[in-house]
């Protein structure tokens, strides 16, 4: 039976072979979008399942009050993991990461830019690294042992087998391989490298013998605790306050700051629930399911739709078989049958394709995603059942009616008796309005995403070269370095970003309480020119460090210090005290107002700021600006000053631009990802259009006819059938129209900083879907518009 | 008001060619009731499409109102058919989608006739064919007869000087078939030619000429004493 079923839906799918592929190829589309974003899903939400132990690791947070409202925002100091597992016994393991970027060298073998981990020796072990050679327990105790990814494995040295092998780091460290790890972009930036902090140079080695006073909270270590036992866990948790007491009084006079623990698994998604406002990927997760869905919606709008319309012209054969001795329920079982085996073709298709675009997706989404049906047949089993029950439910609905119709009627009238199709019509409404919202929503991300990342910050980044401290403390930048890399002929200026007091700041006459919070910021003399800052009212820094007693305000510290305007400012006394008196007060005066600019991100609002100089030895961040003369050159340059200078502190180097755009890539990736799945359903929905097209021409020859006998001519038939088809898109709007406004305005309200819904977007976007709608429509309507009206006639 | 002079109409498959007509000579004067008869397949339809402009013949010369029209093109032969012609089909030919009155109204739309103007001489036209009850039904919810009055009333209601009924008691019972044909002698006693495909002796008598058709040819003209 199943293969008289199955010879059948192919037989049927051989009478019209171009609707019969277009239908299929539709589907498949879909379903492939489904398979993607499912597997999309499941990695979101089993991110750290690679890790052996993610279910019992920890990370401390650290968050503050800023202007009243909590948020886990800053970098845990430092040195806080190790300082709690001293703090708390019954604490499992520590494993910290810092991440550096080194040139890998293996004779003539040279890839730069891996980032490498400096890692705990027990990192491996506490974190659950999945092995594929080396011991867990001792490959990194040795300061010169790495452990590398097997890709890497495999491009230095052809094969897993390689433990012993050695290579160089940035052309000084020799490294010896103990262990090869499986492939995880869970693992920071995907890092192919894990170096043994042991060293007594190392990063990690050189934290611990540090005061925590002089530890600083920005720091590029990620660090994770491993606790096993429920009762540590809460212990913890109860005492946290008492702990940041004990060892962080310095943060939290400054800043108010308070600990968090947070559970490793909940931070990826629900970050958001412990008072980190930087974690959004639940609803970037919900978005890229929502936008797989509705495009699996359109898919399948479709395939019924067209399914009906294909049915409709069975109503002959089926009037037949029910002349012959079917009944109504082997004629659905049949219709079923033939429809289950479709989905399953389409499913197969599916498969091949999600196989074919899964690296540039994973690419696209940041994500590594991988399918192995022959090691899953649990996968393939959910694809299967997947195809069975949606073959089912596609087809239920053109069974019905088609199983409906009585054979007397069917034969008379050579097809299914039907209504006026305002099912169908609604179905392709739907579609379009789908397709009409997303692609306002992806150009409206897109906007966002390039507004936040060109123009709010207000500064030009380009070819400002960040060298940053790793908070190893004062004194990092000792001024040999700062002469060094200011002397380079590639090198037009230095700036740079300080540490400092936390000054409180009001007016003579303004009292402390109450004010709102002002923030110190220290910076060197060169620094508003480095980043292509203009003064909006007086003048900036000059060069010479004589600036002592002098600020410059940003545009809100303006308003918050509640003057009139940036010239009224200028020349006014401002007051800087220490709140408990434990250093003298000081007595500024305004000489500058710049236009506010973005230090953070934008997710939040700019902050009042004032800009004080500081001198070379408070240096935490340099900000070099480069000519444009020989970049690569002048870029090695200054590495290699940081080395002969600096001995073994480790700086974190990188283009601004890069770092700045790079937090915003998110938001880029959603744009083009929503984009392209939108680019997908018009696709889709166009496909069912240009088959729809054909079969309403079909069913409306003979009226066509009549009209034409009638007296109209053939482009008041192409008119009148452009209409009936492109009707629904355009009613679509009235749908898609407020959906997609209200949700992208409510999406842009999210950022302190947006840009707006332009209202030419949504026309335009309508006009985008019409004009393929019309591509796909307008072959048909001609052709059947400008044929003899006796030939429509003949039809009948 | 139309000749016909040696007109034949091809239809070619990429196999074969087959003469629908050949060489055809026929000639209607204003309110003259022309009938046709001949076995299925004879070429009466094709005679027909290409009297009613729907078709266009492969050879010979049709003349309408003087005018040569073999071979004008497309758009001109719109204009001239909402002008001049009206239809009858042995199948009715109403669109199912649409009630009664909508369907008489079609012809009247596409020769531009203002709103008000359609409402009344659709009603005339229905009360003229006895079927004005009925004009908020729905083609598939009468009988064929009442199908084949809207179809007239269709037909008449643009009041052409040429109607074309291909068979239009073929459906019908005696009755309905006798009031069909009723309506189509009032229509020639109006001034209208007409030009009748039909199977009944009996029908083909009441017109003023029967010709007779076989394999594309015409093989015959009756007069019809008055």
């Amino acid at each position: 039976m199943p293969g008289f079923y199955l010879k059948a839906a192919w037989r049927n799918a051989l009478r019209t072979p171009l609707h019969s592929a277009l239908n299929l190829l539709g589907l498949s589309l879909g379903l492939a979008t489904f398979i993607l974003v499912a597997l999309f899903t499941h990695e979101e939400t089993n991110y750290y399942a690679h890790f052996a132990n993610h279910a019992d690791l920890y990370m401390i947070r650290m968050g503050s009050e800023i202007y009243g409202s909590k948020a886990v925002t800053t970098p845990e100091p430092a040195d806080s993991v190790a300082q709690l597992k001293l703090d708390f016994p019954g604490i499992d393991g520590i494993a910290r990461a810092a991440d550096t970027q080194e040139e890998v060298v293996n004779g003539e073998q040279v890839i730069s830019n891996q980032t490498v981990l400096i890692v705990d020796p027990s990192y491996i072990d506490v974190v659950g690294v999945p092995l594929l050679r080396g011991d867990p327990h001792s490959a990194l105790s040795a300061p010169d042992s790495v452990a590398i990814s097997e890709t890497l494995a495999r491009e230095l040295f052809g094969t897993l087998d390689c433990l012993g092998r050695t290579f160089s780091l940035s052309d000084r460290e020799t490294v010896r391989v103990t262990a090869i790890y499986r492939e995880m972009v869970e693992v920071q930036d995907g890092a192919r490298i894990m170096l043994s902090g042991a060293g007594e140079n190392s990063v990690l080695s050189r934290m611990d013998k540090q005061d925590s006073a002089h530890v600083l909270p920005f720091t590029y270590i990620a660090s994770y605790l491993l606790i096993r036992s429920p009762d540590v866990r809460a212990r913890i948790e109860a005492g946290l306050a008492d702990f940041a007491h004990r060892h962080y009084q310095f943060y939290i006079d400054g800043m108010k700051a308070y600990f968090v623990l947070m559970p490793l698994d909940a931070w990826r998604l629900q970050g958001k629930k412990y008072g980190d406002i930087d974690a959004h990927p639940l609803i970037r997760l919900l978005a890229v399911d929502a936008v797989g869905l509705l495009v699996l919606a359109v898919a399948t709008l479709n395939y019924i739709n067209l399914a009906t319309a294909l049915a409709g012209r069975r109503g002959v054969e089926m009037g037949v078989r029910k002349a012959i001795g079917a009944s109504r329920r082997q004629i659905i079982l049949h219709l079923l049958a033939e429809s289950v085996a479709l989905t399953c073709v389409a499913t197969l298709l599916a498969i091949a394709l999600a196989e074919l675009v899964l690296p540039v997706f994973s690419t696209l989404m940041f994500v590594h995603l991988s399918v192995d049906y022959l090691h899953q047949p649990g996968l393939l089993l959910a694809l299967a059942g997947f195809a069975v029950v949606f073959g089912l439910l596609a087809g239920a609905y053109p069974a019905l009616v088609l199983s409906a119709g009585r054979p007397a009627e069917s034969l008379r009238l050579g097809r299914q008796a039907e209504g006026r199709g305002l099912l169908r019509q609604a179905m392709v409404l739907l579609q379009y309005a789908v397709s009409i919202a997303m692609i306002v929503g992806a150009v409206v991300i897109y906007r966002q995403y390039h507004y936040a990342a060109n123009d709010i910050d207000g500064v030009d980044n380009n070819l400002v070269y960040q060298v940053d401290d790793y908070g190893a403390g004062p004194n990092v930048f000792p001024a040999r370095l700062l002469d060094l890399i200011g002397a380079l002929p590639g090198v037009a200026m230095v700036g740079a970003l300080g540490t400092g007091d936390d000054w409180y700041f009001h007016r003579p006459d303004q009292v402390i309480a109450g004010s709102a919070k002002i923030m110190n910021t220290p910076v060197g003399s060169r620094f508003f020119e480095a980043w292509g800052l203009k003064p909006q009212a007086g003048r900036l820094f000059d060069g010479d460090h004589t600036d002592t007693d002098m600020i410059v305000l940003n545009q809100s510290a303006v308003g918050a210090f509640g003057f009139a305007s940036a010239e009224a400012a200028l020349g006014q006394e401002i007051v800087a005290e220490m709140p408990d008196g434990s250093k003298p007060t000081r007595r500024l005066t305004v000489v500058g107002i710049v236009p506010d600019f973005m230090v953070e991100t934008i997710y939040g609002r700019i902050p009042p700021r004032v800009f004080i100089v500081t001198p070379p030895s408070d240096y935490s961040l340099l900000m070099v600006k480069l000519t444009g003369r020989d970049v690569p050159g002048t870029v090695a340059a200054i590495k290699r000053a940081e080395r002969e200078v600096s001995g073994h502190v480790v700086y974190h180097d990188g283009f601004m631009d890069a770092l700045l755009n790079s937090r915003y890539l998110d938001m880029l990736r959603d744009a083009e990802s929503i984009g392209g799945f939108s680019l997908l359903s018009i696709f889709v929905a166009a496909l069912g259009l240009f088959s729809l097209a054909e079969f309403m021409a079909q069913r409306r020859t003979k009226e066509i006819g009549i009209r034409k006998a009638m007296g109209a001519s053939s482009a008041q038939i192409a008119a009148l059938l452009s209409r009936d088809l492109l009707m629904p898109a355009i009613v679509a709007n009235l749908i898609a129209w407020p959906l997609a406004y209200f949700g992208a305005t409510w999406w842009l309200s999210g950022f302190a900083y947006h840009t707006t819904v332009p209202l030419w977007l949504l026309p335009a976007a309508s006009v985008l879907v019409l004009l393929v709608a019309g591509l796909a429509v307008l072959l048909q309507v001609m052709r059947v518009a400008w044929a003899k009206p006796a030939t429509a006639l003949r039809y009948e | 008001m139309l000749q016909l002079t040696g007109v034949s109409k091809l239809y070619r498959t990429s196999e074969i060619e087959t003469g629908a007509l050949r060489e055809v000579s026929l000639s209607v004067g204003a309110g003259e009731f022309v009938a046709v008869m001949g076995p299925s397949g004879c070429g009466k339809s094709t005679l027909l499409n290409i009297l009613g402009l729907l078709d266009s013949p492969s050879a010979g010369s049709y003349r309408l109102f003087g005018e040569e029209v073999a071979s004008l093109p497309e758009q001109a032969l719109t204009q001239l058919r909402r002008q001049a012609v009206g239809f009858v089909f042995q199948s009715f030919n109403l669109i199912d989608d649409l009630s009664v009155a909508d369907n008489v109204e079609v012809a009247l739309i596409y020769r531009g006739v203002s709103a008000g103007e359609r409402r009344k001489r659709v009603a005339e036209a229905l009360e003229q064919v006895g079927m004005g009850h009925r004009a908020k039904h729905r083609p598939g919810q009468l009988s064929g007869g009442q199908q084949q009055r809207v179809a007239i009333a269709r037909a008449l209601v643009a009041r052409p000087k040429l109607i074309l009924a291909d068979e239009p008691t073929g459906n019908l019972d005696t009755g309905n078939g006798a009031a069909v044909m009723g309506m189509l002698l009032d229509a020639v006693a109006g001034g209208t030619a007409v030009v009748m495909v039909t199977h009944s002796e009996g029908h083909a008598s009441m017109a003023a000429r029967v010709v007779r058709m076989l394999d594309g040819r015409m093989v015959g003209e009756t007069r019809v004493a008055a």
